[in-house]
């Protein structure tokens, strides 16, 4: 598993068949960096797609994911969020308060502050992303998305989210049992924790920063599983 | 609309977790609410600058740098040197800062760094006069501020005194034809007063000295207090739109005071004169 670190613009590899996966472009039949990351020439196989795994940076927006976002302007319409992204989010009103049974939300007022204000923490779906619009998004897709009231809120680089969920969820899962705490985890890199623990705070604080430093090495769900039982017996 | 930049927000929840560890005594970074983030100091960074310091004041980073250079003197004081304090605020620093002329909170910087050194005579002008009424050392204070992560002014200050202990500039000399020559010999710059500079802040009712990036943008307004000559208040400056009662006031003043000595120790001990 050896990965080099790669600047944008240095040459990854030249051949035919090749495909610009995430954060790479192409030029005549040779593919290079685009980002700041690690390269692993291994990992090419057979279906010649090349990808690069970002050592840090803001999250790209993508349809579909649950993100965390903190309100940062309200118009007169939707409010302007903050994804931790290099581009703001719309939420808009329509797609963020429920209508109760027959009464829709038809009179117009003027403050929008009534119900998400700036700061406000909110967990949401991004419901599109195109060329067209910035991402949009919306309170009313699943249960569980709305306006976040309490938890200690927590960052971590939006590449290493995925090794934070882990494959069907065994790293979550398994960390939300051994802490006993419920956590919610945004796409973009934050993640709330719902405890005033301190000593919890402080555990997890540990393991994010364990599986930023380690996500490419193999065992870790284990390492990490190891480290919660010894710290729980304190 | 994506062109838009917004200060830091603090989101509420994590105000809501600062206000309720300020009720029980704490802050963020386990520091007490009079404490001061760890300090470095290096001087003498920029070769062709008579003086200069960088401090880091926890992840603030301030760089001073002092220019000394032949010049006329004010007409209301000639025999002393000049003095011109300036403060820049690069977008380096932080994503709050835009390019082009400094905007009025690096102007308010240099003005309360000005106001510690001009009229409690940091220096000693009058070592500075070398023809009276013609021509005297003017003295130049530039600040750049290099990352931003809360209490600028007081990093700023640490790094203005330490580059000024730091100053060596060229001894100068009348010839026969009365013009001013710069021998080769450097001489140290007399300063004979230390500024100290000490900024607190509030957050509701808690009072914290040395806030950082999110404490101060979860903070109503902040008071420095300036002191030098040997332990006396020569300055404030309070900004913010919030207000400091006459009790917190006299706390800020009682606290500066009793606080002056040590800071000006472990400011001097680590810069090696």
């Amino acid at each position: 598993m050896k990965r080099e670190i790669v600047l944008p613009g240095s040459l990854l590899i030249t051949g035919n068949n090749l495909k610009a996966g995430l954060y790479t472009f192409k030029e005549d039949s040779s593919i290079y960096a685009g980002l700041l990351g690690l390269f692993e020439r291994d990992s090419i196989k057979d279906k010649g797609v090349v990808n690069i795994i970002p050592l840090k940076g803001k999250y790209y927006p993508k349809e579909g994911d649950n993100v965390i976002g903190i309100i940062v302007k309200t118009h007169l319409f939707s409010w302007l969020v903050d994804i931790n992204s290099f581009v703001y989010a719309i939420l808009p009103f329509a797609n963020a308060v429920k209508a109760k049974g027959k009464k829709k939300v038809k009179k117009f007022e003027l403050n929008l502050a009534n119900y998400l204000s700036i700061g406000d923490v909110i967990y949401a779906k991004i419901v599109s992303f195109d060329r067209n619009s910035p991402p949009i998004l919306s309170l009313k897709e699943k249960k569980g998305l709305g306006k976040v009231t309490s938890g200690f809120l927590l960052n971590i680089s939006p590449a290493k989210i995925p090794r934070f969920i882990g494959k069907k969820l065994s790293m979550i899962n398994m960390i939300r049992e051994k802490l006993g705490i419920k956590i919610i985890v945004g796409r973009n890199g934050r993640i709330i924790a719902f405890t005033d623990d301190e000593n919890k705070i402080e555990i997890l604080k540990k393991i994010i920063e364990k599986i930023e430093l380690e996500s490419h090495t193999s065992g870790l769900t284990d390492r990490i599983k190891m480290f919660l039982e010894s710290v729980k017996n304190v | 609309m994506s062109e838009e930049r917004f200060s830091l927000i603090v989101p509420k929840i994590k105000q809501q977790y600062i206000y309720n560890l300020l009720k029980k005594g704490k802050r963020l970074d386990n520091r007490k609410f009079d404490e001061m983030r760890p300090i470095k100091i290096k001087t003498g960074i920029i070769p062709n600058a008579e003086g200069s310091a960088e401090v880091h004041l926890g992840d603030t980073i301030v760089l001073t740098g002092v220019k000394i250079s032949v010049t006329n003197p004010y007409p209301d004081q000639p025999d002393k040197g000049t003095l011109i304090v300036n403060s820049e605020f690069p977008p380096v620093a932080s994503p709050d800062f835009e390019p082009g002329p400094p905007d009025e909170n690096a102007i308010e910087l240099a003005r309360i760094i000005d106001r510690g050194l001009r009229k409690p005579e940091a220096i000693d002008f009058s070592s500075l006069c070398i023809i009276p009424g013609k021509k005297v050392y003017g003295v130049w204070v530039d600040i750049y501020v290099l990352n931003h992560n809360g209490n600028l002014v007081d990093a700023a200050g640490i790094s203005t005194l330490a580059a000024l202990l730091n100053t060596k500039y060229r001894k100068a000399e009348v010839n026969q034809q009365g013009e001013v020559v710069l021998k080769e010999e450097l001489i140290n710059l007399k300063v004979i007063n230390y500024p100290i500079y000490l900024t607190f802040g509030k957050i509701l009712d808690y009072i914290l000295f040395d806030m950082n990036l999110e404490e101060e943008a979860m903070s109503q307004c902040k008071l420095t207090t300036i002191i030098s000559g040997g332990g006396k208040i020569c300055g404030l400056q309070k900004s913010g739109i919030g207000y400091f009662t006459p009790e917190e006031l006299d706390y800020i003043i009682k606290k500066s005071l009793s606080m002056y000595q040590s800071v000006k120790d472990l400011i001097l001990k680590n810069v090696n004169i």
